[in-house]
């Protein structure tokens, strides 16, 4: 039979049982699904029905990234709240363990940079694979090109195979690889086709390409995703997805302006 | 806990003050034009048969904003940037019109909108917009010469879908927005005026007696809240001349209402 000394019998419980940490812990682990429930569909319903399978990739990478940092964010909420709440001293005689000095911590330090490290790496491989549906679209031989040139404050778009055919509203055909050449008649702007999960610079004396396979009937939202002036928030418009015989007729109904960007472009492209 | 609760209303009444401050300062600082209904015209008869109200709007488009109207006398702050501006029926200039850029018409009418470019014009930077969009049949009257004196055209009137990109003033586009309300994208380029009439005249402080005159009508949808503005780039010393005239409200640009 052993007898504790008066100084084990005093001993401070480990600090993984200390009332705050207990606290902590609970609320850590009743946040962070909440968190991470409310963040990814939050965003998921801002971003609106997806259109395409590389939408349909980038919501699910926002919801595995988010539900990947709902732990972190929790953590730093638990914190907080458990600080705000219990932590709190008015007066000018501030307890004891007020007093403290910080610690270097090289342990700490290398976890969490090897953790962000592989977080980091982990969402560029994920980033990359769920774009990888963009550049299978950006390779087929059939894909349907389309110049887009954006000025302040209005996109246009020039159709290939006719002779002038040019809109301010984007049409495409359904289940058809599209491919954009994307330039700028002033300063910079971005196209940004918002449920298709397309976003590419659009810059003055330059052409840049991104491409996608809309898989979805339905009319969605282009916008300009580059700050481009004053009206630069209603530099926007529609794309209407249809069948291919709509998308046919509707080309058809369209004058011919014998004007077009097109062919510059296409003999680039060959 | 008396004087923290002082100290912490008082931040934030100071913290309102500022941020109201700051507020007005720019509500103050736009230049609000006001709005211009448009005159009702009877009735129009489309192309398809189809009958629908009829209103008319008439402006002109200005080298400067020295004719005043919605700017102001002599033309307000900025009186060497382009404008457009209400106008009278024959193009006459409305020294002292109060509304200029922001116009309300009602939903589902043909709207005729007539413009007498007094300004002159270079190439455009988008050959897009030199074509005629959105109007009905997707044409617009064109008038080479009008003589405001006379009032009378100059020159024979023609029917016109697009006008060539070197020849451009300024053009009218309303833009179709990415929401829920009914789409409209109108765009109507606007024949320069002769560049040595429109110097001349400016030399002796007026506008050329011979503007370019464009007429055009579209039809309205459901009600909405669209805006228009010039896509030619005529804020000169500006990037991509974008800026001055082509990015204030109330000289190049505005708001086009569909409402009643």
């Amino acid at each position: 039979m052993s007898i504790e000394t008066p100084e084990q019998q005093t001993e401070t419980p480990k600090w993984w049982k200390r009332k705050d940490v207990v606290q902590l812990l609970i609320l850590w682990v009743v946040l962070t699904p909440i968190i991470g429930f409310i963040a990814s569909e939050a965003q998921v319903v801002a971003m609106g029905e997806p259109g395409s399978e590389s939408m349909e990739n980038v919501i699910s990478l926002m919801r595995m990234f988010t539900w990947a940092a709902s732990p972190v964010a929790a953590l730093v909420a638990a914190i907080a709240i458990g600080s705000l709440l219990s932590k709190r001293h008015y007066g000018d005689n501030p307890p004891p363990e007020a007093e403290h000095t910080i610690r270097n911590a090289p342990m700490v330090n290398a976890t969490w940079i090897i953790a962000s490290g592989l977080l980091c790496l982990f969402a560029l491989v994920a980033g990359m694979i769920a774009l990888q549906e963009n550049n299978e679209a950006i390779l087929d031989e059939d894909a349907i090109h389309i110049n887009v040139v954006g000025q302040q404050w209005a996109w246009n778009y020039d159709y290939p195979g006719t002779n002038g055919v040019r809109s301010d509203v984007l049409h495409l055909p359904v289940g058809e690889s599209v491919v954009f050449h994307a330039t700028s008649a002033d300063v910079k702007h971005s196209f940004w086709i918002v449920q298709l999960g397309i976003k590419i610079d659009a810059n003055p004396g330059e052409t840049t390409e991104t491409a996608v396979t809309p898989n979805k009937i339905g009319v969605f939202d282009i916008r300009c995703a580059e700050l481009c002036g004053t009206l630069h928030s209603y530099m926007q418009n529609k794309l209407i997805v249809e069948s291919r015989e709509d998308y046919n007729a509707w080309l058809a109904s369209q004058p011919d302006t014998g004007e077009t960007t097109w062919e510059d472009q296409g003999e680039e492209l060959q | 806990m008396k004087s923290r609760f002082v100290t912490a209303t008082l931040v934030v009444v100071v913290g309102f003050l500022v941020i109201g401050s700051i507020a007005t300062f720019v509500a103050n600082s736009k230049h609000d034009s006001g709005v211009t209904m448009a005159q009702s015209a009877g009735t129009y008869t489309a192309p398809d048969g189809k009958v629908y109200p009829h209103v008319t709007l008439s402006l002109n488009t200005y080298p400067n904003s020295q004719f005043g109207g919605h700017h102001g006398e002599e033309g307000g702050t900025h009186s060497d940037w382009v404008s457009y501006g209400l106008g009278g029926p024959n193009g006459e200039v409305l020294t002292d019109a109060e509304t200029g850029t922001n116009f309300q018409v009602p939903a589902h009418t043909a709207v005729t909108i007539t413009i007498y470019q007094y300004d002159s014009g270079e190439t455009l930077n988008n050959d897009f917009f030199a074509h005629v969009r959105g109007t009905v049949d997707g044409t617009a009257t064109f008038v080479r010469r009008w003589d405001t004196e006379e009032k009378v055209n100059a020159t024979p009137e023609e029917i016109i879908t697009n006008i060539p990109t070197d020849m451009v003033g300024h053009t009218f586009t309303i833009h179709g927005l990415s929401d829920d309300q009914d789409q409209i994208f109108l765009n109507v380029p606007l024949m320069l005026a002769d560049d040595d009439e429109v110097t001349a005249a400016e030399e002796e402080g007026g506008y050329t007696r011979y503007p370019t005159k464009t007429t055009f009508t579209f039809i309205t949808g459901d009600e909405g809240e669209y805006i228009w503005n010039c896509e030619f780039p005529c804020g000169d010393g500006t990037i991509a001349r974008f800026g001055n005239a082509m990015s204030a409200m109330g000289y190049m640009s505005g708001h086009f209402t569909v409402k009643g």
